[in-house]
């Protein structure tokens, strides 16, 4: 059965059965902590792009401190450039490519001015400093930091931020897994409508 | 060129409602929108951005501190909202903006609006949550406000049969949410309205006693149609922009249009609950998790709703602790933090609540549409009210509220208003209370645009019922009767 006859079978009179087989499975996967739980697929891969000329590396750096990867992660788990990220800053279909070397300029400018040295021939914690006072001076590279952020967390590219935070993904509802609801009432209700009158 | 009795632009609530209303008198209709023609199985479970664009219009304002954004698609905005309908409380629409002034017309009470929400929650099947419809966060939201004495009402939704699978804003696939191409738009088009996808408006022009409309069709090819009553609802800020773009055609378009621009009063934040109150789960259930709070209504003019969210959401905010930990929403800590919190400890939530629009839409010289929402003290006096109440909710249960940093508020992005606002006072409302355009005979504003002000909750039952008021008009009135638009 593929992801699409899964969905299709979900929405007829099948999914009673279907969940009723799997919730089981389910609620145990909850219980340790959904750390087991398969993705159907990532969502809608495609290629990583990669900036061209002297840009790339101070870009790299830059998406590797907003999200650390394994080359700055102790733990050794995937990061900003191992999500795609850089599509963001490349895609021109965002805000952002054509100002990717004017973010390059000014990481290696405040890194000069406050290290003695490029951005990328900084240690990380002064990489995250020039980032910190870079997004002060331009709000835009703010943005791109949430966008590269909301890249690796919503799996924009693909889905190791998404298993990175536990995240199950595609899923045919939680609505037997007995934790996903209290189902009584835990609280008074001030309407007896769901409105204010 | 096409000749029509009507034309609509946009097919969210603002559109599809008067397509059937007014289809169901006889009257031609057209309905340009400029997403795709969308169902169920077009909906994926997923929330990567080649997904979203299709289903998504972004804009970011011109200091790139705020995203407002809003759905596309034949039925507009509801094939990816969280399907909260809430009737807006009596206060909003009597609400009196800084300068004192009613912004809802007087005679646009709750009481005049009820019947029109009424006819919405038929149309659409809207019925209440159930206890068990309420998802884990939402039910942890309601257990720290039960730990305080204080109430939570589970909110309403043309929801049915949920499966819970946390994916409303990416379309249901599974067709248990109800959107306009379930009910409004096929009973639309049974009743002859044409809705045709992927065409792009671009401006208007008077033509003889109606309208020319002019747009780009799916291959790009500007064409013209010509309506004698042109109906907009393309969104707060398109609808705006359509007509800054007619400007050349138009030289006396009221001033006002594309000022106002409203958030509602939207501020995103999260919780980080104890472990007594975890795990939190947060993508299990409906986006909307379940139910809302009332109780800082009377006070602060605000309610809180509690979401059950991707954790894109989580992680695009600009997070930090006020306790110190994250500190700032990027590096180790944060990637370590979001791992370690995001679905056992953390959920987000929206407040909602009466503000003054201080925004304005623009068009730039190439005709793209452009939005200033500048966070002035008064925005950042009601961020702080917002936050302190967070902050009471937290402190009561050992939670911690994690606000957005510094001055980048994040403003909440899926309900822009206001752009074009129905009102008594000429001067100060493009259109008059029964949504036509000052001086501009035969054009009308039916969406969000329209709206006033703040709805105080979820917006989209106020649209729609709005939508419904005005298309009520519509369908009973023809343009030579309405010397007040002329006015």
């Amino acid at each position: 059965m593929d992801r699409r006859d899964f969905l299709r079978a979900a929405g007829s009179g099948a999914l009673a059965a279907i969940l009723q087989a799997v919730a089981g499975g389910w609620a145990k996967a909850a219980e340790a902590g959904f750390a087991g739980l398969p993705f159907a697929r990532d969502p809608l891969p495609g290629a990583c792009l990669l900036p061209l000329g002297d840009v790339q590396a101070t870009l790299a750096a830059m998406l590797d401190t907003v999200v650390p990867g394994p080359a700055t992660d102790p733990e050794g788990t995937a990061g900003a450039l191992e999500a795609c990220s850089m599509n963001i800053l490349l895609d021109g279909s965002f805000p952002f490519r054509q100002y990717a070397d004017l973010f390059a300029m000014a990481l290696d400018g405040i890194a000069a001015e406050a290290h003695g040295g490029t951005f990328v021939e900084l240690a990380y914690p002064q990489r995250l400093d020039v980032l910190m006072t870079a997004q002060e001076q331009l709000p835009m590279l703010r943005l791109a930091f949430k966008a590269v952020r909301s890249a690796f967390f919503g799996g924009a590219y693909n889905g190791v931020g998404l298993r990175y935070v536990g995240y199950p993904g595609p899923n045919l509802g939680w609505r037997h897994v007995p934790e996903a609801s209290f189902r009584v009432a835990v609280c008074r209700e001030r309407t007896d409508t769901g409105w204010m009158p | 060129m096409e000749t029509l009795d009507d034309i609509i632009v946009g097919s969210g609530f603002g559109g599809a409602i008067p397509a059937l209303r007014l289809a169901r008198t006889g009257r031609s209709i057209l309905c340009l929108e400029q997403g795709e023609r969308l169902t169920e199985k077009d909906f994926v479970q997923d929330w990567g951005f080649k997904a979203q664009s299709r289903l998504f219009v972004t804009y970011t304002s011109k200091d790139y501190h705020v995203l407002l954004r809003y759905g596309r698609g034949i039925g507009g905005g509801s094939l990816t909202y969280a399907a909260a309908m809430l009737r807006s409380p009596s206060e909003v629409f009597t609400w009196r903006d800084r300068d004192g002034y009613r912004v809802w017309p007087a005679s646009v009470t709750r009481q005049a609006m009820d019947p029109y929400y009424a006819m919405v929650e038929q149309e659409m099947d809207v019925v209440r949550a159930s206890w068990a419809d309420v998802p884990r966060a939402g039910g942890i939201l309601a257990k720290m406000l039960d730990r305080m004495g204080l109430t939570a009402d589970r909110s309403m939704y043309p929801i049915h049969d949920c499966l819970q699978c946390g994916f409303c804003m990416c379309g249901c696939p599974f067709g248990r949410k109800k959107h306009l191409g379930m009910n409004y738009i096929p009973r639309a088009e049974a009743a002859g309205a044409e809705f045709r996808a992927r065409c792009r408006v671009h401006h208007l022009e008077p033509d003889g006693g109606g309208w020319k409309v002019a747009y780009f069709d799916p291959w790009n090819v500007q064409r013209y149609a010509r309506a004698q009553r042109v109906i907009l609802a393309a969104g707060a800020l398109e609808t705006p922009g359509i007509l800054l773009r007619s400007r050349p055609w138009i030289p006396d378009l009221h001033p006002q249009v594309g000022r106002n621009l409203n958030q509602n009063g939207d501020v995103a934040f999260l919780w980080r609950v104890p472990d007594d109150l975890a795990p939190t789960y947060p993508f299990m259930g409906r986006n909307n998790a379940g139910v809302i709070t009332y109780a800082f209504w009377d006070e602060h003019r605000i309610t809180i709703h509690p979401g059950a969210g991707p954790p894109a959401l989580v992680a695009a905010m600009d997070v930090f602790s006020e306790k110190g930990e994250p500190a700032h929403p990027m590096g180790l800590s944060f990637k370590h933090y979001v791992r370690d919190h995001y679905a056992t400890h953390l959920f987000p939530s929206l407040a909602i609540g009466l503000v003054d629009g201080e925004g304005t839409v623009t068009v730039d010289g190439n005709g793209v549409v452009q939005f200033d929402l500048p966070l002035t003290d008064r925005l950042k006096a009601y961020i702080d009210r917002v936050a302190g109440v967070g902050r009471q909710i937290a402190e009561a249960n050992g939670a911690e509220l994690l606000r957005t940093a510094g001055d980048n508020y994040e403003h909440g992005d899926a309900h822009p208003l206001a752009t074009c606002r129905i009102g008594d006072d000429a001067d100060r409302a493009p259109c008059t209370p029964d949504g036509e355009l000052r001086g501009q005979s035969g054009v009308f504003v039916t969406d969000g645009a329209s709206i006033p002000g703040g709805t105080g909750v979820n917006p989209a039952h106020t649209i729609a019922a709005n939508a419904e008021r005005i298309a009520a008009v519509l369908a009973g009135t023809n343009v030579a009767s309405r010397p007040s638009a002329r006015a």
